[in-house]
C-alpha cells in the first residue's frame, strides 16, 4: 500500500493524463473543421448582407454593404481554397470535403468567378469518393442555373448582350433550377424563389426590349403580348409551386414573402388563367 | 479488487472514446449547419415588364376604364416609341396603385411593400442540410449520453470486481450487461429501450426470489434472453425508421415487459428443467432460450388479426411465457430450425381465436395459448407432426381449441339464450377437450357426411338440447358439466354421434338421449316442485352423467330410451306428488337399464 501522499499524486496524475489525452485527441484533429466553420461563417454573413440589400434596399448604405459582402465572400473562398489544398485528406476522411467544395463553388459564384465555380462543381462531382449530403448535392446541381441567371442579369445591366441571348440564358437557368426543385427537401423554397428571381429578370427584359437590341430597333414580328403569354407558361407553374412551398412557412412570413414576389412579378394577375 | 493499472487504462479508454464522440459531434454539426444562401441577382423594383404583365392580364379592366393608363399601356405594349421618364414614372405609379387596390379588394392586407421582413427572408435563405427530422446523425446529446452508457457498461462488464459476481444481483446484471456490450449507443437510437430494459432487470431481480439463487448458468440465461430480445427490438425500431413514435413506444414497452416476464419465470423453469436450461453453455441452447422471449414478443407486436398488445395483461403475458419456457424446455425442436415454431403456434392461436375472443373475452387468449403449449409438451410429434411444422393450422390442439371456442361463442339462435360461461369455465372445458384430443386425435376427424368433426358434432348436439331449456333454469356450471359428460360418453362410444332410426325418424343418438332426459325432467311446463329438486345443478348433472355413462355402455335404441324416460317419469311423479325423493334409487335404476 502506497503512503497517502503518493496516492494523491497518482490521482492527480490520472486526471492530468486524462485531460492530456482528451486535448491531444481534440486539438490535433479538428483544425480543418474549425477552418471550414470559419469559412461558413464568412459566407453566411456575406449572404445575409447581400440578401438584405436585395430585398430591402433602404436598410443601409448599399455600397458599403455590398463591399462588406464581397470581402466576406472573397475571404471565405480563400480560406476554402487553402483548406482544400492543404487538408484535403482530413476533410475527405471526415466526410467534409463535399461540404467544403460546395461552399467554395458558392463563394466563387458570388464573386463572379463563374467558370471557377463550375470547375469546382465538376471536380467535386467527378471524385466518386466524395460524400455529398442532400443540400450540398442539390446546390451543386442547381448552381449552373443560378450562375446563368446572374450572367443574364449582368448582361442586362451592361447592355452588352442582345435580347435573344439574355432570354436564352434565363430560360436555360429556369430549366437547370427546375431539374433540382423536386429532388430536394430542405432547398425547395430557396430554389422556388430563385426561379421567381429569374422570372423577374425576364419580365424586366421583355418590358424594355429596345434596350437590348442593336440600334434600339426591335424586329417587326416582336409582340409583347406573345412574350407575356410565353412568360406565363413558365410563371404559372412557378407561382403555383411557390404558393405550395409557402404552406410550410409560418403564415405571417408566408404572407410577407408572397406579397413581396406578387408585386415584383405582377402575379398572379399577370397570368389570369392561373 | 480493481487494480490501479486497470483503472488508469479504463480512464484513458473512456476519455479517448468521449473525445472521439466529441469530434464526431463537431463534424456532424458542421455538416448539418444552416447555410445562408444568397438570392440570385434581380432588381427589387417592379419594372415596366411587371406592369405590362399586370395590365395585360387581370389588370386589363383598369386599362379599359382609365384613358391615361390606356395611352401609356399602348405605348409600352406596341413599342411604337420609347416611353419618356415621366411616362415610365406615371405608368409604374398606376401599376403600384391598382395592384394595391386589387389586393385590398381581394382582402389581402397590404402595407408598405419596400422589403421583406428579416424573419421572412430567413425562411427563404436559411437552409438546412436535411429537412426537419431527416438528419441521419444522432443528436449531440444522444452521442454523449450513448457514449457515457457504453463507458458505464464497459466498466461494469470488464472491470473485475465492479460488479460482485458472487452475488445473485451481480450475476444477473452481468448477464444483461454482456448482452448489450456490442451495442453502439451513440449510433443506434436504442438508448431509451436499453434504459428501460436495464431497469426491468434490476426490478425483476428484486421481485423474484428464484433469481436470488442465481449462478453462472443464470447469468448465461439472462444474457441469452436479453440478447435475443434486444436484437429483435432493435431491428423493429430501425425498421420503423423514425416514422412512427407510437409503434416505437409499443415495441419498447413490450420488450421490457417480455424481458421482465421471462426473467421472472425463468428461475422457476430453470430448476424444473435442468436438462435443458442448465446446459445453457451450449450456444445452440442459448439461441433457443433467446428465441422464447423473441417469439412471444413477435406474436404480441406482429399479430395482424388481433391487437394482442392491447389485450394481454402482465398476468396474461406471464401465463404465456411460463408455458412457452416449459414447453420449449421439454421440446426444444418446437422452436424450429428457423426459430419460428413457437411464434407460429402462438400466432395461429391468435388468428383462430380472433372472433371468439370478442365474445368470450380477450383474456381467454393467453389461457388457450398456455393450454395448447402445455399439452403440446411431450406430444409434439403426435400433435404437430414434422411434415406440418410449417403450417400451425394443422396443430391438432389449435384446431380443437378453435372448434370448441367457436361453438361456445356462436351467436344464439332466435329464442335461444347466450351461454355466459366464465373464463375459468371455458378454460376448464377446453382443458377437458384438449385432454381428450391428446388421448385420441380421432376427435378431429370429420364425421362421414358432415362438415363437422366428432368433437364439434358432440358439443353442438349438447348445446342444441341445452339451449332448448327455457332461460334461467340451468346454470353455466350445469351446462359445462353436461358438455363434459357428453364428450366423455362420445369418447367411449363414437357411434353416439351417428344418426339412427328412432321412433320413425333419423336422429343423432346422443341428441335423442339428451332430449329424453331434458324433456322429461325439465319440460317447458315443468312443475315448480319438480324443477326445485331436479333442476339443482348437482342432481341434474348427476342424472345426465349417469344416463350418458350408461348409454355409452349399452348404445342407444328405442327400448333404452323408453326405459330411461320411464325411470325419470316415475321420479318426476314422486316429486310432483309431494312424496319423499331420493336420488340414489333413480341412479341405480339407470345404471341397470339394459337391452332385454
Amino acid at each position: 500500500m502506497l503512503p497517502a501522499i503518493y496516492r494523491i499524486n497518482i490521482n492527480k496524475l490520472i486526471r492530468v493524463f486524462l485531460v492530456l489525452a482528451l486535448l491531444s485527441v481534440i486539438s490535433g484533429c479538428v483544425s480543418h473543421i474549425k477552418e471550414l466553420r470559419e469559412a461558413q461563417n464568412h459566407f453566411n454573413s456575406a449572404a445575409m448582407l447581400e440578401n438584405q440589400l436585395k430585398t430591402d434596399p433602404l436598410s443601409g448604405d448599399a455600397l458599403v454593404i455590398s463591399a462588406q459582402a464581397n470581402a466576406s465572400y472573397h475571404l471565405s473562398s480563400k480560406i476554402l481554397a487553402n483548406l482544400i489544398d492543404e487538408k484535403e485528406q482530413k476533410l475527405r476522411k471526415d466526410n467534409l470535403l463535399g461540404t467544403a467544395y460546395t461552399l467554395k463553388a458558392l463563394a466563387q459564384w458570388r464573386i463572379g468567378q463563374y467558370d471557377d465555380a463550375i470547375n469546382t462543381v465538376g471536380m467535386a462531382k467527378s471524385d466518386k469518393e466524395i460524400k455529398l449530403f442532400p443540400r450540398d448535392r442539390a446546390l451543386m446541381n442547381a448552381l449552373s442555373g443560378l450562375i446563368k441567371n446572374d450572367q443574364a442579369h449582368g448582361h442586362m445591366a451592361a447592355k452588352d448582350y442582345d435580347y435573344d441571348g439574355i432570354k436564352r440564358l434565363l430560360l436555360s437557368s429556369i430549366e437547370d433550377i427546375n431539374s433540382q426543385i423536386r429532388g430536394t427537401d430542405s432547398l425547395g423554397l430557396y430554389l422556388v424563389i430563385a426561379r421567381l428571381s429569374v422570372l423577374k429578370n425576364w419580365a424586366d427584359l421583355r418590358g424594355t426590349p429596345k434596350a437590348f437590341t442593336k440600334d434600339k430597333i426591335i424586329p417587326s414580328d416582336f409582340d409583347k403580348g406573345v412574350e407575356i403569354k410565353q412568360w406565363c407558361v413558365y410563371a404559372i407553374p412557378a407561382w403555383n409551386e411557390f404558393r405550395d412551398a409557402l404552406n410550410n412557412v409560418q403564415p405571417d412570413r408566408a404572407d410577407s414573402i408572397s406579397g413581396f414576389w406578387g408585386k415584383r412579378l405582377g402575379m398572379p394577375e399577370a397570368c389570369p388563367n392561373n | 479488487m480493481t487494480g490501479m493499472a486497470e483503472l488508469i487504462l479504463f480512464g484513458i479508454k473512456a476519455g479517448i472514446r468521449l473525445a472521439q464522440q466529441g469530434k464526431r459531434i463537431y463534424i456532424e454539426t458542421t455538416i448539418e449547419r444552416d447555410l445562408t444562401l444568397p438570392l440570385p441577382n434581380f432588381d427589387i423594383k417592379p419594372s415596366i415588364g411587371t406592369a405590362d404583365g399586370y395590365f395585360h392580364g387581370a389588370g386589363q379592366i383598369y386599362v379599359d376604364e382609365n384613358p391615361d393608363l390606356k395611352e401609356l399601356y399602348d405605348i409600352s405594349m406596341k413599342q411604337t416609341r420609347e416611353m419618356t421618364k415621366d411616362e415610365k414614372r406615371r405608368y409604374m405609379a398606376f401599376y403600384v396603385d391598382y395592384q394595391r387596390d386589387g389586393n385590398i379588394r381581394a382582402g389581402e392586407v397590404d402595407g408598405d411593400d419596400i422589403g421583406l421582413s428579416k424573419e421572412a427572408l430567413l425562411s427563404i435563405v436559411s437552409v438546412r442540410q436535411w429537412a426537419n427530422r431527416k438528419s441521419p446523425f444522432p443528436s449531440p446529446f444522444q452521442r454523449i449520453a450513448g457514449t457515457l452508457i457504453e463507458v458505464g457498461i464497459d466498466y461494469f462488464a470488464n472491470i473485475p470486481g465492479a460488479v460482485d459476481e458472487k452475488s445473485s444481483t451481480g450475476r444477473v446484471l452481468k448477464g444483461f450487461l454482456k448482452s448489450i456490450d456490442n451495442i453502439d449507443f451513440a449510433e443506434e437510437k436504442v438508448d431509451v429501450l436499453i434504459r428501460d430494459l436495464f431497469i426491468a432487470v434490476i426490478e425483476t431481480i428484486g421481485d423474484n426470489p428464484a433469481l436470488l439463487n442465481a449462478d453462472k448458468k443464470t447469468e448465461k440465461l439472462v444474457e441469452a434472453v436479453a440478447t435475443g430480445l434486444i436484437k429483435d427490438a432493435k431491428e423493429r425500431i430501425e425498421k420503423l425508421g423514425g416514422q412512427d413514435l407510437d409503434k416505437r413506444e409499443n415495441v419498447q414497452d413490450w420488450t421490457q415487459l417480455v424481458l421482465r416476464s421471462v426473467l421472472a419465470n425463468a428461475g422457476e423453469v430453470i430448476y424444473a428443467s435442468p436438462g435443458f436450461y442448465l446446459e445453457i453453455d451450449d450456444p445452440v441452447n442459448q439461441v433457443l432460450v433467446g428465441s422464447v422471449g423473441k417469439s412471444v414478443l413477435d406474436v404480441i407486436i406482429d399479430s395482424d388479426t388481433v391487437d394482442l398488445s392491447k389485450l394481454i395483461s402482465r398476468e396474461g403475458l406471464d401465463t404465456i411465457v411460463r408455458a412457452a419456457l416449459k414447453t420449449v424446455s421439454e421440446n426444444p425442436e418446437l422452436i424450429g430450425i428457423d426459430h419460428k415454431g413457437l411464434t407460429n403456434i402462438l400466432s395461429q392461436i391468435a388468428i383462430e381465436l380472433a372472433d371468439s375472443s370478442r365474445v368470450l373475452g380477450p383474456d381467454i387468449i393467453p389461457e388457450v395459448m398456455r393450454l395448447v403449449l402445455e399439452k403440446t409438451a411431450g406430444n409434439v410429434e403426435f400433435l404437430w407432426p414434422d411434415e406440418f411444422r410449417n403450417d400451425p393450422a394443422k396443430h391438432l390442439l389449435i384446431t380443437a381449441s378453435s372448434q370448441l371456442l367457436n361453438l361456445l361463442s356462436k351467436t344464439p339462435g332466435e329464442g335461444q339464450w347466450a351461454l355466459r360461461l366464465s373464463k375459468s369455465q371455458v378454460v376448464e372445458l377446453l382443458n377437458a377437450v384438449l385432454d381428450e384430443v391428446v388421448e385420441n386425435p380421432g376427435w378431429l376427424i370429420r364425421v362421414a357426411g358432415k362438415e363437422s368433426s366428432t368433437l364439434a358434432t358432440a358439443i353442438e348436439a349438447a348445446l342444441a338440447v341445452l339451449r332448448n331449456i327455457p332461460p334461467g333454469r340451468i346454470s353455466p356450471e350445469t351446462l359445462l358439466n353436461v358438455i363434459e359428460a357428453t364428450i366423455t360418453a362420445v369418447a367411449l362410444r363414437r357411434d353416439l354421434i351417428y344418426e339412427i332410426p328412432l321412433f320413425g325418424k333419423q336422429q343423432m343418438a346422443i341428441l335423442a338421449v339428451l332430449e329424453v332426459v331434458i324433456d322429461t325432467i325439465m319440460p317447458v311446463n315443468a312443475k315448480p316442485d319438480v324443477l326445485w329438486i331436479l333442476g339443482r345443478t348437482e342432481i341434474f348433472v348427476e342424472i345426465v352423467s349417469t344416463v350418458l355413462s350408461r348409454i355409452s355402455e349399452t348404445g342407444v335404441s328405442e327400448e333404452i330410451l323408453l326405459k330411461i324416460r320411464k325411470a325419470l317419469n316415475e321420479t318426476v311423479e314422486v316429486i310432483a306428488a309431494g312424496k319423499q325423493f331420493s336420488l340414489e334409487p333413480l341412479l341405480i335404476t339407470i345404471e341397470n337399464i339394459s337391452m332385454v
